[in-house]
């Protein structure tokens, strides 16, 4: 098991370096004026001199690369044209509110998406499966930030039953970041409701999306599962549908969606760049997309950045969870 | 001998019976299957609006009233009026064409250039495959639509620019998609058949290993023509896209979201046509799927 996690930790270092590289030609390259866009739209031309002289943009492209990945080692990924503050620091200050949106929303889609995937495989072509699978369908081609304005519309301003955006209005002092966590530190109650209250349209919004995947996935696999040989001696031995379905099908039939879930929670991120501007979630992503006349360049490269070697990450911790459920792939090499 | 040109009808006739064969019985389980109809017809009627939908506008969508601004639904504006009072039909009809050519645009490139790494990376291997798909690797590492937004972000807001940062997203997916076909059909029997008998590497490509890969391009085509579109709509609603005054689907979301409590047809119009195209796209890319192949029949899922 040691070897194998070794193995994958290895193969993290020419992927993380491969995505430097290519934020370096993002930032620094495909820009006409690299200066120019990173001090954004407004910026005095004097600004833009020192930022490139800061930036060594004068220099040769290998010394650009040299001094790139030199300032990122020391945690500088360039200033804000919105905020004026280090992108390094804003990011920090704005990641737990993502993460927390996040990782509600991955929850609240798996808890619906997988039970509804066996669901609709289990009792095929019957209505429930009809159902499940006309939200699926619904699910992945919904425009994000259409949904998220209908349900603010309907939820807000038609029935009043939920605020329209923002995180917790109520004062709360900041430990973590993470606003039910802190407020379940401190003891706050009416912070941890209002935190509650404004988290369940955008989390139910992003997670209806990637229900909608899931559903197909799991649904796929436990089908297939259900026709597998081994179900078919299962039953043919006489087993319980129960025991048959729970105990041999549902476990082979989860890996497809365990694995997917990896890329999806890289979905899910992307997706809270379009939820966090609506509901006004001061998020990484609101933050990323800055203002619409103001492309804030540095903003959305250390972004995009952290939003990659989240996925990156959380591939990895899915291989080796994917390897500590099924043993075929801690010793075989895993096929692409 | 020199046929005369029935003979020569007849004979290719001949020839493509089995296939033609088989097209037919593809586009019959299509046509049994009443959801892909459903499909297919969406996304018959966005080609339509897109080809002939400044034709049948009503209004110019970029001419302003302000005397009737935010008008809602009614005979005259059967979908109201924006801040501008410009006609929220015809800037939707004049809009489809947009989507419609971030779409083909973004797959016309991505598409043949995905394909191509993915055979060269399938069919040679060794050091060739092993950059091609570290390359790969690096740009699926990132979420499609960040990755997106930063190319867009750096080349600058505009639906052009939008339409590039797509295209430098997409092709991967297909590299992935078209070296795993290659490989497999690589070690088949058939294959394995024409290398013994001296075919060059260039007939086997083009006739076992392309057309091997037909099936899966045509149908992740057509569920992923879905994707660019809500894509595309997603950086333009962001502000990385199409910019104002442009009927841009995405983009007229985004205009009339600060105004949606005060005129919700603004942008809900521009957002339900975009859940349409999308949800058309998939319908009948599902339906080509199970067409093509009836064994798999939504066993497998097409991310």
């Amino acid at each position: 098991m040691g070897n194998y996690i070794l193995r994958r930790l290895l193969l993290l270092i020419p992927t993380l370096l491969g995505i430097l590289l290519l934020i370096f030609v993002i930032a620094y390259v495909i820009p006409a004026d690299p200066a120019r866009a990173w001090a954004g739209p407004k910026a005095r031309p004097e600004q833009v001199e020192l930022l490139r002289q800061r930036y060594h943009l004068n220099d040769p492209l290998y010394l650009q690369v040299y001094y790139y990945l030199k300032n990122l080692l020391h945690g500088d990924l360039g200033i804000s044209a919105t905020t004026k503050r280090p992108v390094l620091d804003d990011l920090k200050h704005f990641f737990p509110a993502t993460v927390e949106l996040t990782i509600v929303a991955f929850t609240l889609s798996i808890l619906m998406g997988v039970p509804l995937g066996i669901l609709s495989a289990v009792k095929r072509n019957s209505l429930v499966d009809h159902i499940s699978r006309v939200l699926a369908l619904l699910g992945v081609s919904t425009p994000l930030f259409w949904l998220g304005l209908l349900v603010q519309f309907i939820f807000y301003f038609k029935l009043g039953w939920l605020p329209a955006g923002g995180r917790c209005e109520v004062d709360l002092q900041r430990i973590t970041g993470f606003v039910i966590l802190d407020s379940l530190l401190t003891h706050n109650m009416p912070a941890l409701v209002d935190a509650l209250k404004r988290l369940v349209l955008p989390s139910f919004t992003l997670a209806f999306y990637s229900m909608g995947y899931l559903v197909r996935i799991t649904r796929g696999s436990m089908l297939e599962a259900l026709q597998s040989e081994y179900v078919v001696t299962a039953r043919a031995k006489g087993l319980p549908q129960r025991v048959v379905i729970y105990r041999h099908a549902l476990k082979n039939a989860l890996i497809p969606p365990l694995t997917v879930m990896g890329i999806r929670l890289g979905w899910l991120l992307a997706g809270t760049v379009l939820l966090e501007t609506i509901f006004a979630w001061p998020g990484m992503g609101r933050y990323a997309a800055g203002s619409i006349v103001q492309v804030d360049l540095p903003a959305v490269v250390g972004y995009t950045l952290i939003s990659a070697l989240v996925m990156v990450f959380s591939n990895f911790f899915v291989d080796i969870l994917y390897s500590l459920i099924d043993p075929r792939i801690r010793l075989g090499e895993k096929a692409r | 001998m020199r046929f005369s040109p029935l003979t020569k009808y007849r004979l290719l006739k001949k020839r493509l019976k089995p296939s033609l064969k088989e097209m037919g019985l593809t586009f019959y389980v299509l046509r049994k299957n009443a959801s892909a109809v459903l499909g297919a017809f969406i996304v018959a009627s966005f080609i339509f609006l897109a080809l002939f939908g400044p034709y049948i506008a009503p209004y110019d969508p970029y001419e302003t009233d302000i005397i009737h601004r935010f008008e809602p639904p009614s005979p005259s504006h059967p979908l109201g009026t924006d801040k501008l009072g410009r006609d929220v039909l015809s800037r939707l009809l004049h809009g489809a064409r947009y989507s419609a050519k971030a779409g083909i645009v973004v797959l016309a490139i991505s598409v043949p250039v995905g394909v191509i790494l993915g055979g060269i990376a399938g069919l040679f291997g060794g050091w060739i495959d092993e950059i091609i798909m570290r390359i790969t690797d690096i740009f699926l590492a990132f979420p499609g639509l960040i990755l997106a937004m930063a190319f867009s972000a750096a080349l600058g807001p505009s639906l052009e620019n939008a339409m590039l940062a797509l295209t430098l997203v997409w092709w991967p997916l297909y590299t992935r998609l078209v070296r795993g076909q290659a490989l497999s059909v690589r070690e088949s029997a058939y294959v394995e058949a024409a290398r013994s008998r001296g075919a060059s590497k260039l007939y086997i490509v083009f006739k076992h290993i392309l057309p091997n890969c037909l099936t899966p391009i045509l149908v992740t085509f057509t569920l992923d023509m879905g994707a660019v579109i809500l894509s595309c709509a997603s950086l333009s609603f962001l502000g990385f896209g199409a910019q104002p005054p442009l009927p841009e689907w995405g983009r007229m979301v985004s205009d009339g979201r600060i105004y949606l409590f005060q005129a919700w047809w603004v942008s809900m119009f521009p957002g339900l046509a975009i859940a349409l195209v999308v949800l058309g796209f998939n319908l009948l890319g599902d339906g080509i799927r199970d067409a093509l192949d009836p064994k798999l029949r939504r066993i497998t899922e097409v991310g």
